[in-house]
């Protein structure tokens, strides 16, 4: 704890900090309720969020902006994502993705060729855990570290799950071809 | 290997997509003050958030809090005073052996109520709060009530308590609080409200409304009876927060007509006043 105590020393962050925790601490708890069913758990999961706020403060640039909502939303629910991993180790990540072969750029393929509703509706489908690795990568560009960072793991494996997250939206993207064609 | 900062034309379509799934999502969370009336966080949550924080900003602000809300009591303190005297005088006066010295006691305590008021002005703010609030009785009195500060009235079979404040404007510090009414269902005693924040800073307010109703020349408190906790929440600048009170979590009696909504923030108070009819009937 009192590590992030020191990352917040300077008085900008902390009442930028502040600011945010102020402003949206209800709304991430509603999110991360959403997914967990569980209020207590929820907490936790807007507390780790929370902490994990501290060390990307400087991605939030006006705490009142929809962006910063949008941002504050992937962080709880990354951690909401996490949780609900932990507590059903059955559901792993890496057992929901299909043994076999990924061609390097074919989900660049689909994402050219698919109509744009196709595309929105696989990514709704998409497993929470993906889809925020996918958020943090491409709406906020945020480097394999950052995102290590406020995971929890480490570059390489945010890589690796990125990796399992195009494969799973592909294969997704497949599937819907394949059922367009076949109207 | 390909740079973080450059996508390629599916990606940029990904991101697209990406972002407005998570619009999407989001826009059915309600606002932030409405989950805040509904939801609190547990002791053990604040602690912990409290400590990352740094506790000398929330301990400033419930030191604020408590010492907003424990000023008026000067005032109180002030009215207890003078009715003090004035029972003093009442005795003295009901006493036949000092029947003679009736007329000068009345004329001290008199002189005592001048003086009272005379000096306030120049006391500090807290005691021209407690000098406003004395004439306020007196003006009550003088107009036949038998009301005092701090006094009571018989409201919905019980008896309910004086507000602290009697005049309250509808915005202070930029802080502008408005009413928008229901539509037109009756028996709805849900209110709809606007809260403005046209001040360049972030202000703190209290979640939890007060309801004061309009009662023979006077603003007194209706019970709160819901399950809410007060709780501090906070409006940017240049914000507008839209939101709706449930009415039915005040004891409520239906034969009133005059009401007001009453908003505790950081520096004050606020209040927007409508009708009983406007609100649950229109």
């Amino acid at each position: 704890m009192f590590i992030f105590l020191a990352l917040l020393d300077s008085p900008g962050e902390q009442e930028k900090f502040a600011e945010i925790y102020n402003q949206y601490r209800h709304f991430m708890w509603y999110v991360a309720n959403q997914r967990l069913k569980d209020e207590h758990l929820a907490e936790d999961a807007v507390q780790e969020a929370f902490l994990a706020l501290t060390r990307h403060l400087d991605k939030v640039e006006d705490v009142h902006s929809a962006r910063t909502r949008n941002f504050l939303a992937t962080i709880v629910r990354s951690k909401a994502a996490d949780i609900l991993r932990k507590s059903r180790p059955e559901e792993e990540l890496t057992e929901k993705v299909e043994r076999g072969g990924w061609e390097g750029d074919a989900l660049e393929q689909y994402l050219k060729k698919e109509q744009y509703n196709a595309l929105v509706a696989c990514v709704l489908e998409l497993d929470e855990g993906y889809r925020v690795v996918f958020e943090y990568k491409y709406i906020y560009r945020m480097t394999d570290k950052e995102i290590g960072d406020i995971l929890g793991i480490s570059a390489k494996n945010v890589n690796v799950r990125c990796f399992r997250a195009r494969k799973q939206l592909q294969e997704m993207l497949r599937k819907e071809a394949e059922r367009y064609e076949k109207a | 290997m390909k740079k973080h900062n450059t996508l390629t034309d599916g990606e940029q379509l990904l991101a697209r997509v990406l972002e407005e799934c998570l619009e999407e999502d989001l826009s059915f969370v309600p606002p932030e003050h409405e989950i805040a009336r509904k939801h609190r966080f547990s002791r053990e949550f604040e602690d912990a958030m409290s400590e990352l924080l740094g506790d000398e900003e929330e301990e400033d602000e419930e030191e604020e809090a408590i010492r907003r809300h424990f000023r008026p009591r000067f005032g109180e303190l002030a009215a207890v005073i003078l009715v003090f005297f004035v029972c003093g005088a009442v005795a003295l006066s009901l006493t036949g052996s000092f029947f003679s010295a009736s007329t000068s006691s009345d004329m001290a305590v008199a002189e005592t109520m001048e003086e009272t008021e005379e000096a306030a002005p120049t006391e500090t703010w807290d005691m021209e709060e407690a000098a406003e609030e004395t004439s306020g009785t007196d003006a009550g009195e003088e107009s036949g009530e038998e009301t005092t500060a701090g006094s009571m009235a018989e409201y919905g079979g019980e008896l309910i308590d004086e507000a602290a404040e009697q005049e309250l404007p509808s915005s202070l510090d930029g802080l502008t609080l408005e009413l928008a009414y229901p539509g037109a269902e009756n028996g709805n005693t849900t209110v709809g409200y606007s809260l403005e924040n046209s001040g360049e800073e972030a202000v703190s307010y209290s979640s939890l409304f007060d309801l004061e109703v309009y009662l023979d020349g006077l603003w007194y408190t209706v019970p709160y009876v819901g399950e809410e906790v007060r709780d501090w929440a906070s409006i940017g600048s240049d914000m507008v927060l839209d939101g709706a009170l449930d009415l039915s979590a005040w004891a409520l009696d239906g034969e009133a007509h005059q009401y007001r909504l009453v908003l505790q923030f950081a520096d004050g108070r606020i209040g927007a006043e409508f009708s009983f009819e406007e609100a649950v009937l229109k």
